[in-house]
């Protein structure tokens, strides 16, 4: 049973393992590239309308431009070990369960939330060090449609999963 | 659960055990027992009807509702 379970999730769990642990890699190395580039370079910033540098930052600006790229990378690499623990969870209890239900809502929930939040704050970093326009911050936004649609879409995908793991209970309870 | 199945008193009034009924039926003892224990949550007209042949008795032998505040 757990074996027929676990072929179901696969291939998507090894290459989600795979991904996850290659993820993690370049997030670690990325991060201390990035903190040597804010302590030693020029922070530049590069919105929807142009690209300014600041050529003698202050410490303020410095640890500000750290907030340019990695809340996205932070999530994205976060996603990835969720939907990790989703999938190992699956596995161990079974698809059609209700707490890969919830799980499944989680990650949606995540999704719908932590994406769009990491992506405007590196827009409102980019204005707070770049100022373009009162507003600009936000038509500066490249709001992630795919993660809203995708979290809607997960969203629903759980409760088939919840209506699912009851009519197994069902199932399973019919002599 | 407000039904209540009396396999057990039924397998001592016919001097039969789980087993051998579980052979005669076709259905297996984890699932009789599950029955037995009123731990199922349904059961199959096939499954009532193979138990009735046996056991010689009515679905009303075998099951019965008891109110929820009668418990």
């Amino acid at each position: 049973m757990s074996s027929a379970r676990g072929n179901q999730l696969q291939p998507l769990l090894g290459v989600v393992t795979a991904i996850t642990g290659l993820s993690l890699f370049l997030l670690v190395g990325g991060l201390f590239v990035t903190v040597l580039d804010a302590l030693r370079k020029p922070v530049c910033v590069r919105d929807s309308w142009r690209e300014t540098c600041i050529e003698a930052p202050t410490g303020g600006e410095r640890a500000l431009s750290l907030l340019l790229h990695a809340p996205t990378s932070f999530v994205y690499v976060g996603a990835l070990l969720l939907l990790l623990v989703l999938l190992v969870r699956a596995q161990r209890l079974g698809a059609h369960n209700v707490h890969t239900a919830d799980d499944v809502r989680g990650y949606g929930v995540f999704l719908l939330i932590a994406l769009p939040v990491s992506t405007f704050v590196e827009a409102l970093t980019r204005w707070l060090l770049a100022p373009y326009d009162t507003w600009s911050f936000v038509g500066d936004w490249d709001v992630p449609w795919w993660a809203l649609f995708t979290g809607l879409g997960l969203l629903s995908v759980a409760k088939i999963i919840r209506t699912g793991a009851a009519m197994r209970e069902e199932l399973e309870g019919t002599v | 659960m407000s039904v209540q199945v009396h396999l057990d008193r039924l397998l001592a009034e016919r001097g039969m055990t789980l087993i051998e009924l579980s052979e005669r039926v076709g259905v297996t003892v984890v699932n009789l027992s599950i029955l037995k224990n009123g731990r199922a949550r349904a059961i199959r007209f096939s499954t009532l009807t193979a138990l009735c042949e046996v056991l010689q008795c009515q679905p009303g032998d075998l099951l019965s509702h008891v109110p929820e505040r009668a418990r």
